[in-house]
């Protein structure tokens, strides 16, 4: 890219954010209330946005944690009990298989009990032998996105094993906290949608009012020779720079009420570590969260500047005759 | 330059009626040319103007400007055809939100031109019609004249091939519209071809120019008999 096409291009963005500046300063109350409208429709769409990540990300968290455990008919010997500790250790999603025997389930209670009910030990109901068991370890490979779904299918599947008595997977509530942050989160892209829908009518309905007012403009740029191109590219970069605006002040606005509520987490949750997983947005995120919001500024601008056409601001005139 | 033959411009009236406000329009005018247009008002002046500027097309006949079929003209074509014209309103037609700088330069910020050679261009042809002290100043602050003069830079400022002034001096008095008249035949002693739309008939007689007279929608017959060229006395 040459000096001059570089100066060209200044030239060409400069005279298109003045434009948008422009537009901001004559019509300041249009403009105001566009951008508060989409900056509370971006701060809502962001802060579901956070919160669907993190409940996410505490699902994931907690899916890393499962444990699944085997309960063995008392009728299966040890060498059918390794026979099948070995066709588990073929499935890709198994990375390891300890064998629990009966011994070493009642030792492994009697050691956890010890501490909290000495006398309960004594008891004769409790020295009733525990089953035999396989403790399965999940691959690595797994994300821990994935992890509660693969262990709610492998469950299943063991269950149909031969030998195979009971599967249990100690924190099975994941299942029904991980179903109901699904159902919240596709809640929240149907509301997103819908709300960046409404954004889209209201980027629309103020690039309207523009044109509306600069139609005389816009004739007198037709005539000197302006192209399609450079009528309808200020008003798209109009549509992108208050949207940018709009997406930055919503980021801000979630930034402080996230870190607020952070804090005041931490003071009444300490003991659950939860707030230890929360975070903000990443780089990453933020980014697409400008990105997004400025396709949405722009796809509202088109649509109200597609009516624009080859001597569109002329054909409203009724004049000219002569 | 100009042709135009058997040129017509008709619009449906109110009651269904067809109207011409051009009928069989037959004009030439070659490069380099100075032309006075005449004629009462509702005689096809503006119309011819809105033809000449590709506002508008003619209902049938042939209209072309250097070999460019205006009827055939669309999409960025039509754009780039009237770049190279420079038009001149009678109500001057600023952009009253841009500085007298930011006005002239619009034929440049259109190509895309860099904001150094924008720059250097308008302040060169700001001087051309005695304004480049006024630059920064808002077409409302200027008077009836200066505007005018602005008007005429920024259909200066590219260099046209072809100048279409439309009742330029319509609203000035005798004394500006001879300045104004004067950076007319400035751009044209440059080479440029100047269409000028007046009523004023003592300025066209006192400028010696060729004139042609649109009486109904053509030119009238009396004149045409003298080889186009006219000159209007009334």
């Amino acid at each position: 890219m040459g000096p001059s096409m570089i100066s060209r291009l200044q030239a060409m963005l400069g005279g298109d954010l003045a434009h948008a500046w422009n537009s901001a300063r004559r019509q300041w109350g249009t403009q105001l209330a566009t951008f508060t409208v989409l900056s509370a429709t971006f701060a809502i769409v962001v802060f579901a946005s956070v919160w669907a990540l993190n409940l996410q990300r505490l699902v994931a968290h907690w899916g890393e944690s499962v444990q699944v455990a085997v309960y063995l008919h008392d009728e299966l010997g040890d060498l059918e009990t390794a026979k099948l500790r070995d066709e588990l250790l073929k499935d890709p999603r198994i990375q390891s298989v300890e064998v629990v025997t009966k011994k070493m389930a009642v030792e492994s209670f009697k050691g956890q009990m010890a501490s909290y009910a000495p006398d309960l030990l004594d008891d004769e109901q409790f020295a009733t032998p525990f089953p035999a068991s396989l403790k399965l370890r999940l691959s690595d490979q797994i994300t821990a996105q994935e992890r509660v779904k693969t262990v709610e299918g492998l469950a299943v599947e063991l269950k149909k094993l031969r030998g195979v008595e009971d599967v249990s997977y100690g924190q099975s509530w994941i299942k029904s906290y991980a179903s109901s942050v699904d159902l919240l989160v596709g809640i929240g892209v149907f509301l997103g949608m819908v709300l960046l829908a409404g954004s889209l009518l209201v980027i629309g309905n103020a690039i309207r009012a523009g044109l509306a007012a600069r139609r005389e403009e816009i004739e007198i740029m037709e005539l000197i020779g302006a192209t399609l191109d450079n009528l309808r590219r200020p008003y798209l970069v109009e549509g992108a720079a208050i949207s940018f605006a709009s997406i930055l002040a919503a980021l801000l606005l979630n930034a402080f009420v996230f870190d607020a509520l952070l804090q005041k987490m931490k003071g009444q949750l300490a003991f659950s570590h939860i707030a230890m997983e929360l975070r903000f947005l990443t780089t990453v995120e933020v980014l697409t969260a400008v990105g997004l919001a400025v396709a949405v500024g722009c796809v509202g601008s088109w649509l109200a500047i597609r009516q624009m056409n080859d001597g569109w601001a002329a054909a409203r005139r009724s004049g000219g005759r002569a | 330059m100009i042709s135009f033959a058997h040129v017509y411009k008709t619009y449906s009236g109110s009651r269904g009626q067809e109207i011409h406000a051009l009928r069989d329009l037959n004009v030439e005018i070659a490069r380099g040319e100075f032309v006075f247009l005449t004629g009462p008002s509702g005689a096809g002046k503006t119309t011819f103007f809105r033809l000449l500027s590709a506002y508008d097309r003619a209902t049938s006949g042939y209209a072309t400007v250097a070999g460019v079929r205006l009827n055939e003209l669309a999409g960025n074509d039509l754009a780039f055809y009237r770049r190279k014209l420079g038009v001149v309103f009678q109500d001057f037609r600023l952009l009253k939100h841009k500085t007298v700088l930011e006005n002239v330069i619009l034929p440049l910020v259109i190509r895309g031109e860099s904001l150094a050679s924008q720059r250097e261009r308008a302040m060169q042809v700001l001087e051309d019609v005695g304004l480049h002290h006024k630059a920064q100043e808002w077409p409302e602050q200027l008077s009836g004249g200066e505007q005018q003069r602005v008007a005429i830079a920024r259909a200066l400022i590219h260099r046209p091939g072809l100048i279409i002034a439309d009742e330029p001096t319509g609203n000035l008095d005798p004394e500006l519209s001879e300045e104004i008249m004067d950076l007319f035949e400035r751009a044209n002693a440059q080479g440029t071809t100047v269409v000028v739309a007046t009523h004023d008939h003592e300025m066209v007689r006192r400028r010696s120019k060729r004139t042609l007279r649109l009486l109904a929608g053509q030119v009238s017959e009396a004149e045409l008999a003298k080889g186009g060229a006219v000159w209007d006395h009334r």
